[in-house]
């Protein structure tokens, strides 16, 4: 008696340790589309114990025996994964099975291109079916996802219909059970966005996480569900001087040994042409869920918080706006930007992390336009900016934004 | 030691920390990692008389009314990052202030849009509630639901209630089928 699942669901297996994990999708999927299975045998914790825990074709045995990748398939199903439950190693706690479209990005596939995609649990000796999920792929743009997890709980097995995943293919997919992939990632980058309009001058910036530049100093993405682009969180973050190490120089140019203190903001301008400014100077802090759809958390006036200063910009509500500019600016304290040491990271879901690092040694600049969000015909278009200006009304000048600019203080 | 019960189970606040006065009822779960649309999940309270439901319509503490009209029970609103460790949303309760009639306090927790989006508590990991005392912020019972919730959008985490002179939590894990509305109308709410 076969159990059929629903996202989200789970069911308990059977006293059986000897299965096989099949999946299946519709034969004649659309022409040169790569779907491969793969299995992350990973602890409590979700991570895999080591990176010979990534079971895959490449790869198609676990350290212990248990999980075996069978590149035949079995049961007419076109891939699958012989469980041996008896021998899999204590620390293990769950078998996720994964499917991921190869090179995806680069030929704008996504689940959305599929149907009919399965996964069965089947009893390896009498063949009998254990549990079956059906995944409704409609409107997905995930291109690598976790089918199901089979997972002991109590001491007791059993298995859950997942179907959740990353539209950024097995590079995030993999992070999140901690493998790192890197070399995969670039092998399949996203389309070639259109180049902006003025490349912004070469400046050093930190190459650790991702950087637009190796995309042409923009990226513009697709919507990624109905609903939008979800949730783009900004963050600035940066170094407030301690009394002792850096005291000395930084009492000499700050006086007091005051802190740096950096402001986090934005310019908007919305789809019907109202525009602002939300910064938590004059205290315009913006909403999340009333236009204009950006929502700032607040001032760090010292740097101590160790989350630094956050804006939320609805990407659900795209439509309703046509471009954000995200600023950063020294509102106490000598413009020195590399005394405060700040990074801006701009955050997107299934999008890998924007960094800019705020290091311009220029002087006298108190001001940088960090990165412009634009709405480009329903795509989302992210480019980096990082150009310095003396204040507001010089960086409002050179985006044409036309705000009137008043001095304010706290 | 915090008491972990399992669905069902229930424990005397009471006899955990003689002489309680005041209880932070936290409520947690792990935002997805994963890509798709955002889970925006909601607790509330209902304050509930002897008959299981509630006295007057501003017995249902929410989003939009977090306080009851005696003060006992108040929301102390949404974690909306759901960034960092700790607590997604808080439900303080004044034991004293309770006013008599009222028997029982259920927390819920409901799955916004479940529906639209094709979500449901199966798809949330790590979902808990848990009993703190207000006045040392010890832990004092903490019930994990994760594995009692599968396709339901809408679930009633657990219950504080009245037991002779006592005060009880119980571990409900129950879900209900048709989001907040129909969660409290169910409790005697009516909801325009």
């Amino acid at each position: 008696m076969s159990v059929t699942l629903t996202p989200g669901a789970n069911t308990a297996l059977p006293p059986v340790t000897d299965l096989v994990l099949a999946v299946a999708w519709m034969p004649g999927t659309p022409a040169g589309m790569e779907i491969d299975a793969s299995a992350f045998l990973v602890t409590e914790a979700g991570k895999v114990p080591s990176d010979e825990h990534f079971v895959f074709y490449g790869a198609p045995r676990s350290p212990d025996g248990a999980v075996s990748f069978l590149p035949q398939g079995a049961e007419g199903d076109p891939q699958a994964f012989d469980l041996n439950l008896q021998a899999l190693a204590p620390e293990v706690a769950s078998i996720d099975v994964c499917l991921t479209i190869h090179e995806a990005q680069a030929r704008g596939q996504s689940f959305a291109s599929l149907s009919g995609v399965r996964a069965r649990l089947l009893d390896k000796n009498t063949k009998e079916e254990v549990a079956r999920f059906a995944l409704p792929t409609a409107g997905m743009s995930e291109t690598a996802i976790t089918l199901v997890r089979v997972y002991r709980r109590a001491g007791q097995w059993k298995i859950r219909a997942v179907g959740q995943g990353y539209a950024g293919g097995l590079a995030p997919l993999a992070r999140q059970y901690g493998v790192d992939v890197a070399d995969e990632a670039a092998a399949a980058p996203p389309p070639p966005p259109p180049p902006p309009p003025p490349p912004p001058p070469a400046r050093p910036v930190s190459l650790t996480k991702v950087t637009l530049e190796k995309r042409g100093q923009s990226v513009s993405l697709e919507k990624k569900s109905d609903a939008g682009f979800g949730e783009i969180t900004i963050n600035l973050n940066w170094h407030r001087p301690q009394g002792g190490s850096r005291g000395g120089f930084l009492g000499g140019l700050l006086g007091k040994n005051a802190g740096i203190d950096l402001d986090l903001g934005c310019l908007w301008e919305g789809a019907d042409g109202s525009k602002g400014c939300i910064q938590a100077l004059g205290g315009n802090l913006g909403d999340y869920h009333a236009p204009p759809f950006i929502r700032h958390a607040g001032d760090d006036r010292t740097g101590d918080l160790a989350e630094g200063e956050n804006m939320r910009v609805n990407g659900n509500r795209l439509t309703q706006l046509r471009r954000v500019l995200v600023f950063a600016f020294i509102y106490e304290g000598a413009p020195n930007w590399a005394a405060a040491d700040g990074v801006a990271v701009v955050r997107m879901p299934g999008q890998p992390e924007i960094e800019v690092r705020l290091d311009n040694p220029a002087s006298g600049q108190g001001m940088c336009a960090i990165a412009l969000l634009e709405n480009d015909g329903g795509r989302l278009r992210l480019t980096k900016e990082e150009r310095y200006f003396r204040d507001h009304r010089d960086m409002d000048a050179h985006y044409h934004w036309g705000m009137r600019w008043v001095a304010g203080s706290k | 030691m915090a008491v972990s019960l399992s669905k069902g189970g229930n424990v005397s606040l009471s006899k955990e920390a003689p002489g309680l006065t005041a209880i932070d009822v936290g409520l947690g779960w792990d935002v997805r990692a994963t890509d798709g649309t955002d889970f925006d999940l909601d607790a509330s309270a209902f304050l509930l008389g002897a008959t299981g439901k509630v006295r007057t319509d501003a017995d249902f503490i929410f989003y939009n009314n977090k306080t009851s009209s005696d003060g006992s029970v108040v929301h102390q609103g949404d974690n909306r990052t759901g960034a960092g460790e700790g607590d997604d949303e808080v439900v303080f309760v004044d034991l004293h202030k309770v006013p008599a009639d009222v028997q029982k306090v259920a927390f819920t927790v409901t799955i916004h849009e479940a529906e639209a989006r094709r979500q449901n508590f199966g798809q949330v990991a790590n979902a808990y509630i848990r009993v703190v005392n207000k006045a040392d912020g010890k832990e004092l019972a903490r019930y994990d639901l994760s594995e009692d919730a599968s396709t339901e959008t809408a679930m009633i985490f657990g219950e504080l209630y009245r037991h002779n002179d006592e005060w009880k939590f119980k571990a409900v894990g129950q879900g209900f089928a048709g989001g907040l509305g129909p969660l409290a109308s169910n409790y005697g709410v009516n909801i325009g």
